[in-house]
């Protein structure tokens, strides 16, 4: 069966220098070196900013957008506070209180 | 006088490789980066495509080690991923119907032989192996560019001793009158 003569199909084949290449290129993305210590310390520098960065939004979230307290009418403060008394007086009304 | 050592075997080249052993992977890969590239070259018909797909092979590979059952056919399983991995590739550029372009394009990026004899010679196979059917091609490349037995064919190709002789009978003989054809087109024909 096997008569026909070989054809020579080397040319399609990479060379030894490009197959050592690619060998490289996949052992470089299968096996990637450990993180060196400047890495490593950078890495730690971006977590730490980024909570930082965090707990400020949070903080800004829970202080910063609360409503200030209403102010206070301009003019001087009264004497007396009229609602309380007539409170009061209404309490006292129904002897639940002794009058002012 | 010191003993002559012999390469390890397939199976423990896989057994430290599946222990983070870089080296012995990177053994493995250089004893099977040329199958790999010659079944994805029959799947896709475009060198630097087809060493894409090997590297990508055997990084899916090195994944899924453990999954390989007898290590001692690593080659096997290999180029079972690579032609799966090439089949899909194909698929996805034949939807994106840009397949002719990329070939081209890919052509002059590729550093594999960049002379330009070479490349014209290249073209010239490459046109004549697209007249094969994918059996042929993997058949004839496995057998007459890597070197492999029909034996070893038909184990990985999950076929006949016999029906890999047939395929490369086929495959040579279509490959020889269309290279003769090209061969009578530049000279002028007789």
């Amino acid at each position: 069966m096997e008569t026909e003569p070989k054809v020579d199909l080397e040319a399609l084949a990479p060379s030894p220098a490009r197959v050592e290449s690619c060998v490289e290129a996949v052992i470089a993305r299968a096996f990637p070196p450990p993180p060196s210590l400047w890495e490593a310390l950078a890495w730690a520098g971006r977590f730490a900013l980024a909570a930082g960065l965090l707990l400020a939004a949070a903080a800004w979230l829970f202080f910063g957008t609360r409503q200030p307290l209403p102010a206070r009418p301009p003019g001087p403060v009264p004497a007396y506070a009229p609602f309380p008394d007539q409170a009061l007086l209404s309490l006292g009304a129904r002897g639940e209180v002794d009058a002012p | 006088m010191a003993p002559v050592s012999s390469p390890p075997p397939t199976e423990t080249l896989v057994a430290r490789s599946r222990e983070g052993d870089a080296e012995a992977y990177g053994e493995l890969v250089r004893r099977h980066f040329r199958a790999a590239y010659a079944v994805a070259l029959a799947v896709t018909r475009e060198p630097a495509e087809a060493e894409d797909l090997a590297q990508d092979a055997f990084l899916v590979a090195h994944q899924r080690l453990h999954e390989c059952r007898e290590p001692a056919r690593f080659h096997t399983w290999l180029l079972q991923i690579v032609r799966n991995r090439s089949l899909n590739r194909l698929e996805h550029l034949k939807i994106r119907s840009a397949h002719a372009d990329s070939v081209r394009t890919s052509d002059r990026a590729s550093g594999i032989h960049p002379a330009a004899g070479d490349l014209a010679l290249r073209r010239r196979l490459l046109d004549a192996l697209s007249e094969l059917s994918e059996r042929e091609r993997e058949v004839v490349l496995l057998h007459d560019l890597e070197g492999w037995t029909h034996a070893e064919i038909a184990e990985v190709l999950d076929t006949t001793e016999g029906n890999s002789r047939q395929f490369l009978f086929q495959a040579r003989r279509k490959l020889r009158t269309s290279l003769q054809a090209v061969k009578k087109e530049v000279t002028g024909g007789d």
